[in-house]
């Protein structure tokens, strides 16, 4: 039998109008797994409640956000960059084996130890003077070595940014020279941090207060951390500084005390060590207030 | 219109019967009463409620007009089986209207018609006889004043002195709890012998009185005999005595200056920066932001100074720019330290050095 139009255009209300509800609880539930699945995995958006520290910042106890401000802005980030470089070098290069400086080295500016073109060294030592020191020949000549030059290498860090999640994040350069398409957020920072944290080589480095060396030749370096709260701060553990005219003072800190973790992430910092001294302290008192699980 | 509220107090004015009938203790009848609320003037009829509800057996037809403090009955008439009344209640739930009722051969029926806040609304109830029981401790009064006993026993078996935080229940002329008073009482009074408890306890009242609430603890504290000043002067002398600092600064205020006055910066970093700011900005001037914090790796006051950020952070930036003239890390020579430039004049300026 035939369906009267009226009849018919009530039934296609009737379904529009299920099928709405039927969107709606689908949206409902999808945003409460998103929240769900966004705070599991620590990227709920914490409070801004220090917006004077940085121009950027983040600040995690124990994996879990506790403040933050601007913290998805891309900026740029100087030496912070080399937490990538790092993870790249131990996550795919010997080392053990020896590197040999080539030109590219030559070409670093900024802060560095004066290696020369053609010295031998092992690229343990590189590793460790570009962590400890900052210092961008070491940086460039791990990067050149491993991957052949410094663009090869660049285009290793944007997909290894990529596998770990950071929307923010793109690398022009393996030692984090300014330029317009180097950049990451406070954020992203955090979460590298934690991937580069994850190599024990990496940790065990970001507490180091000197490194000596020499390379093949019998040149002696000293280098001393540029991090100053290690040895000055209690639990300091890390992690890396950084500064560029356009980045401005970076830091990850990184310190641990009676099991508790914080992670502090500056970018563009006023006063980078007393504000996050300032941070932490404040962070672990935080974590002491916590109700007991 | 609030009409959770008002449909509550509607039900509750149909099942609380007349005072005189809690006397009548002994064996009642039970009732399934089912209510229904229409509103007319909506369009809207709520689902019907049905319950069961404890009667004094052989009640008088007037127990069932509902009995409120803010309601006047008036036309009473009682005609055979049935019975009409009309009603008026001011107040929060103010409402107008007319009630009637017959008593059949198992029980009761009857509807109201009321006008409140401009809505009609008619309720109809309905309650049949289903058995006995027992009025003592069935009626609604005494299924009430059972809930409030658990409820104070309950509170009472919490751990710690918590109870505090409901010692209205206990103290004052609205107590619900008055007979337990005693051991609300010896539950809470240790709280002013435990200095961390009494922080804690006054650190949560603070924030209640910030929203309104009356303060609780001293409410119930000073209704337990133990008056504020007394307990905070014992307790601000053995604070100091015992060097619970946290303790003094929050809780002891009209000491501070003496304290502070005293007061090692060595010794209790925490105290001097967190809450003597006269002493504080001038021990940083001296050792801490004006020196730059890389200045000296072997800094004594470190552990005031680490205090200090912390508080200067809590309280909103005050301190110089203290990094502003630091050397750029990209252009020092890396195998020595760069010479730091004295903070000391920046920090002038600010502090007034």
């Amino acid at each position: 039998m035939a369906r009267s139009p009226a009849r018919r255009d009530r039934q296609l209300k009737r379904r529009r109008h299920d099928g709405r509800r039927a969107l709606l609880r689908l949206l409902v539930i999808a945003a409460a797994w998103l929240a769900s699945s966004a705070w599991a995995q620590g990227l709920a958006v914490p409070e801004d409640a220090f917006p004077d520290v940085a121009r950027a910042y983040w600040v995690e106890i124990d994996g879990r956000p506790a403040w933050a401000g601007a913290s998805s802005d891309r900026l740029p980030m100087a030496s912070l960059t080399k937490l990538m470089t790092a993870l790249l070098i131990v996550e795919g290069a010997d080392l053990e084996a020896t590197v040999t400086i080539g030109p590219g080295t030559m070409r670093e500016t900024g802060s560095r130890i004066g290696l020369r073109q053609g010295e031998r060294a092992k690229a343990r030592d590189l590793f460790l003077v570009m962590m400890v020191r900052s210092a961008n020949d070491a940086c460039r000549a791990l990067a050149d070595w491993h991957a052949g030059d410094q663009a090869r290498f660049v285009q290793a860090m944007n997909a290894r940014a990529l596998r770990l999640g950071l929307r923010n994040t793109r690398f022009a350069d393996a030692c984090g020279h300014d330029a317009p398409t180097q950049y990451s957020s406070a954020r992203d920072l955090a979460v590298l941090a934690r991937a580069a944290l994850a190599q024990p080589e990496i940790a065990a480095a970001a507490q180091q207060l000197e490194h000596r060396f020499a390379t093949e030749g019998g040149r002696r370096f000293h280098v001393r951390a540029t991090n100053a709260l290690l040895g000055r701060f209690d639990g300091a553990k890390g992690l890396k500084t950084g500064y560029t005219p356009g980045a401005g003072r970076c830091l990850i800190a990184l310190a641990e005390r009676d099991g508790v973790q914080v992670l502090v992430v500056m970018l563009d910092a006023r006063d980078r060590w007393w504000d996050t001294v300032g941070l932490l302290e404040l962070a672990f008192d935080e974590a002491r207030a916590r109700p007991k699980p | 219109m609030n009409l959770p509220r008002l449909l509550s107090g509607l039900m509750a004015l149909l099942l609380v019967f007349s005072p005189e009938l809690l006397a009548q203790a002994g064996t009642g009848n039970k009732y399934r009463v089912t209510t229904k609320m229409e509103m007319p003037g909506m369009g809207m009829s709520m689902p019907g409620q049905t319950m069961e509800v404890c009667g004094a057996k052989n009640e008088p037809s007037q127990s069932l007009v509902p009995a409120d403090k803010n309601c006047t009955v008036r036309d009473y008439r009682v005609t055979g089986n049935k019975t009409s009344f009309r009603m008026v209640c001011t107040g929060r739930d103010a409402l107008e209207g007319t009630g009637e009722f017959e008593m059949v051969a198992n029980g009761y029926r009857g509807k109201m018609d009321m006008m409140a806040e401009g809505e009609r609304m008619v309720m109809r109830f309905e309650g049949t006889r289903i058995g006995d029981c027992n009025y003592a401790t069935e009626s609604p009064q005494a299924q009430g004043q059972a809930m409030a006993a658990k409820q104070c026993k309950q509170t009472l078996s919490e751990p710690g002195a918590s109870a505090w935080l409901l010692s209205s229940m206990f103290i004052g002329p609205n107590a619900v709890c008055a007979a337990d008073k005693p051991r609300f009482c010896a539950k809470v009074t240790p709280l002013a012998d435990n200095l961390r408890d009494l922080r804690e306890a006054e650190a949560i009242d603070a924030l209640g009185r910030k929203s309104g609430q009356p303060g609780y603890l001293w409410q119930g504290l000073e209704g337990c005999g133990l008056q504020r000043k007394t307990v905070l002067a014992k307790a601000c002398d053995r604070a100091e005595s015992t060097q619970d600092m946290q303790f003094f600064g929050e809780m002891c205020p009209d000491r501070l200056p003496q304290a502070c006055s005293r007061a090692d910066a060595l010794k209790l970093p925490e105290f001097v920066a967190g809450f003597c700011p006269t002493q504080a900005q001038a021990l940083a001037g001296a050792h801490c932001v004006s020196r730059g914090f890389t200045a000296d790796s072997a800094n004594p006051y470190s552990a005031f100074c680490n205090a200090f950020a912390k508080q200067r952070l809590r309280s909103g930036r005050e301190a110089p720019d203290s990094e502003a003239t630091e050397q750029d890390e990209s252009s020092q020579p890396v195998e020595t330290e760069g010479k730091k430039p004295s903070w000391r004049d920046r920090l002038r300026d600010v502090i007034g050095n």
